[in-house]
């Protein structure tokens, strides 16, 4: 069993571990046909070079502001909407779920441009608004908390109202606390979709004061060739932060998917 | 009293701040060069403002060359274009169909020498409507990269081309195949170029179903077979670099990542695409347009600006720096550009002055886009094995719904 389990573990962390030892090769090391796991001489300067070749220090900042706020506005909206759609009864709710449903089957490239006109009728183009307000909702979000609140029991809810708790106050004082699980998989998620958007990011804004890391990651590849060595330490720095963060949510992450009928 | 000196001090300098303010004309160029070519726009766009007060360019990189395109589509949508951009020709004949473009020569008082001085090629593709509209500016060809250690002497004709790709691969017990195969509509074109054939004729009707296009893809498939060639995916520079093949095809653009992938495991020098029926050596890269929405004072200041980026000086400094061509014969001729030639013999071919006179580029008409993609697929089928006539039959009827769609301007 175990054995299975450190095979499957090893699998998975490979291409990790192959963006770590590429990042520090020097460029004909990067593509030879034989494996080769460490370069002869590790390139540490590879790191400085690809730090200097954007602002990355800006981008690091903007990715930071932009992807905190959103997911800090999402799961604040998502917990109010999810708990209005498992818990509260109201007229025409069932269709109104299947509205917010029917949204994650249009893909986003579709709106992009509607959504663009949008923003620069608004006057948002170059500021956080337009890379932080229109992704304060997400109805995956909505969704996952909506099918943990759920499995919640109704006898509990009953419970605190005839308590004299009233609907806000049970929210906030029983169903979040037994839902950390899901909170926390909503607000991974969320970060991460934010920490990587790209197309976006670069349509909304027009100076590098404005733009996030992916878009930094892009000066490394052309469409005649590419920087792996370079590319693989950027990509390792922009990586870094969600990897801490996924280390220290490990495991409501793992139970919030376990417990919503997520897995695979 | 001196309150009053004061105030008037103060009067006077919010005068003068405001009216240098007023006198400076802003622009915005959008562009999708990152990197060693970023870096050489930026230095430009620097020395520029320097050198004109009165002008403040701006250059924005916009992520690659697809999302550049993106950008611009909704630009145009919501009335936010920029100034200026870099463009693809079929992107020019979208914006020139659409009135969106003002013919950027107008607006560089350009003389009758500087006029002629752009390389005759480049403003063949540059023109629209008898008028050069827009400016060539990152200008690239396609040449032969060649491993020197095993081919002491390129092939010149086609026949050579495929004897020598055999030799090698038998030489090596196939370690290293002769030439490299990523099935592109470029690599198509190169071979049905040579071959006398074309993708369209003048009158835009197809032509690449034709004997000629057919034995362009039998030639490829034909060296796969014998194992002269190998197919690969991914960038040709990485099989090159690799050893893995001693020739490719390719754009000269790739050439810092060709010197990457090599380091010093061989020389490599570069070639003349063999000729068939007839020589070719393709052309392409991106061109500089000019937006309508921009005003009078910001069209002259664009003029100004791109009369700069392609002057001798600048498009040297350019070519020099990323591996692009210098888009002027008095910069291909300057001493300091043939000086760089001669000491980098292997990028000789890609400034060779022959070519010149046998260039040829991919069609500047708006359906390209949709139209490359449909031939471009129909050479991924038939290295996928699919039966060739079946395959380049369904192409031409998509290009050819492609083109009427463009014609009736439903496009």
């Amino acid at each position: 069993m175990y054995a299975v389990l450190i095979a499957g573990a090893l699998v998975m962390m490979l291409p990790f571990v192959w963006m770590v030892t590429s990042s520090i090769k020097a460029p004909h090391e990067i593509t030879l046909r034989t494996i080769q796991w460490l370069p002869a001489v590790p390139q540490w300067e590879n790191y400085k070079v690809a730090w200097e070749a954007a602002p990355f220090d800006i981008y690091f900042k903007n990715s930071f502001i932009i992807a905190l706020t959103v997911m800090g506005l999402d799961v604040v909206f998502s917990a109010l909407a999810a708990y209005a759609f498992a818990k509260l009864n109201f007229f025409g709710k069932n269709f109104l779920f299947l509205l917010f449903l029917g949204t994650m089957m249009i893909p986003g490239e579709v709106m992009l441009i509607p959504n663009y006109i949008t923003m620069v009728n608004f006057g948002w183009i170059d500021t956080y608004a337009s890379l932080i307000v229109p992704w304060t909702v997400s109805v995956f979000s909505i969704f996952l908390l909506r099918q943990f609140f759920l499995s919640i029991p109704n006898e509990l809810f009953e419970a605190a109202i005839l308590d004299g708790c009233g609907k806000f106050a049970y929210l906030i004082k029983v169903m979040l606390p037994l839902s950390k699980p899901a909170l926390v998989t909503v607000m991974l998620f969320k970060f991460i979709g934010s920490w990587n958007s790209f197309l976006w990011v670069l349509i909304m804004t027009n100076t590098p004061a404005m733009r996030t890391i992916p878009v930094g990651l892009t000066y490394f590849v052309s469409d005649v060739g590419a920087y792996y060595n370079y590319l693989m330490a950027a990509s390792t720095f922009a990586m870094a932060p969600i990897l801490i963060l996924f280390l220290l949510l490990q495991k409501q992450f793992i139970q919030g998917i376990a417990r919503t009928g997520l897995k695979g | 009293m001196r309150l009053k000196k004061l105030f008037l001090l103060s009067l006077v300098l919010c005068l003068a701040l405001s009216a240098t303010a007023l006198a400076q004309t802003q622009i915005t160029f959008w562009h999708a060069m990152s990197g060693e070519l970023g870096n050489a726009i930026d230095y430009l766009t620097e020395k520029f403002n320097a050198e004109n007060p009165d002008i403040v360019v701006e250059s924005i990189y916009q992520g690659r060359y697809g999302d550049l395109n993106t950008k611009l589509v909704a630009s145009l949508s919501a009335g936010t274009t920029p100034t200026i951009a870099q463009v693809y020709e079929n992107w020019t004949d979208a914006f020139f169909r659409h009135g969106v473009i003002a013919p950027l020569s107008h607006y560089m008082d350009l003389t009758e020498a500087e006029f002629n001085d752009y390389i005759e090629v480049f403003r063949g593709m540059n023109t629209w409507d008898g008028e050069l509209y827009t400016i060539p500016y990152n200008k690239s060809n396609w040449v032969m990269f060649y491993n020197a250690d095993l081919i002491p002497n390129p092939p010149e004709t086609v026949e050579e081309f495929l004897q020598i790709a055999k030799e090698i691969t038998e030489q090596t017990n196939g370690e290293t195949r002769g030439f490299g195969i990523r099935p592109t509509l470029e690599l198509f074109h190169a071979f049905l170029y040579v071959n006398g054939g074309d993708f369209l004729d003048a009158d835009l009707n197809v032509t690449f179903n034709s004997p000629e296009g057919k034995e362009a893809l039998e030639l490829m498939i034909g060296m796969l077979e014998d194992g002269s060639a190998l197919l690969i995916d991914g960038y040709e520079n990485e099989s090159f670099g690799d050893e893995m093949i001693a020739m490719y095809i390719g754009s000269s653009a790739g050439m810092p990542h060709v010197e990457n992938s090599v380091g010093d495991k061989f020389q490599f020098k570069t070639a003349p695409i063999p000729r068939g029926k007839r020589p070719g050596a393709p052309f392409m890269g991106t061109n500089i347009a000019l937006f309508n929405a921009a005003t009078e004072e910001q069209r002259h200041a664009a003029g100004k600006f791109v009369k700069f980026l392609t002057n001798t000086e600048n498009t040297v400094y350019f070519a020099i720096k990323t591996g692009y061509l210098p888009v002027t014969y008095s910069g291909l001729n300057s001493a300091e550009y043939q000086q760089f030639l001669a000491d980098n013999p292997h990028k000789a071919a890609v400034a060779n002055l022959d070519a010149f006179g046998y260039g040829y580029w991919q069609p500047t008409i708006a359906a390209w886009e949709e139209a490359r993609s449909a031939i471009g697929m129909a050479v991924e089928r038939v290295f996928l094995g699919e039966p060739i006539d079946l395959v380049l039959e369904e192409a031409q009827m998509m290009v050819e719904e492609a083109i009427e769609d463009m014609l009736s301007q439903r496009y």
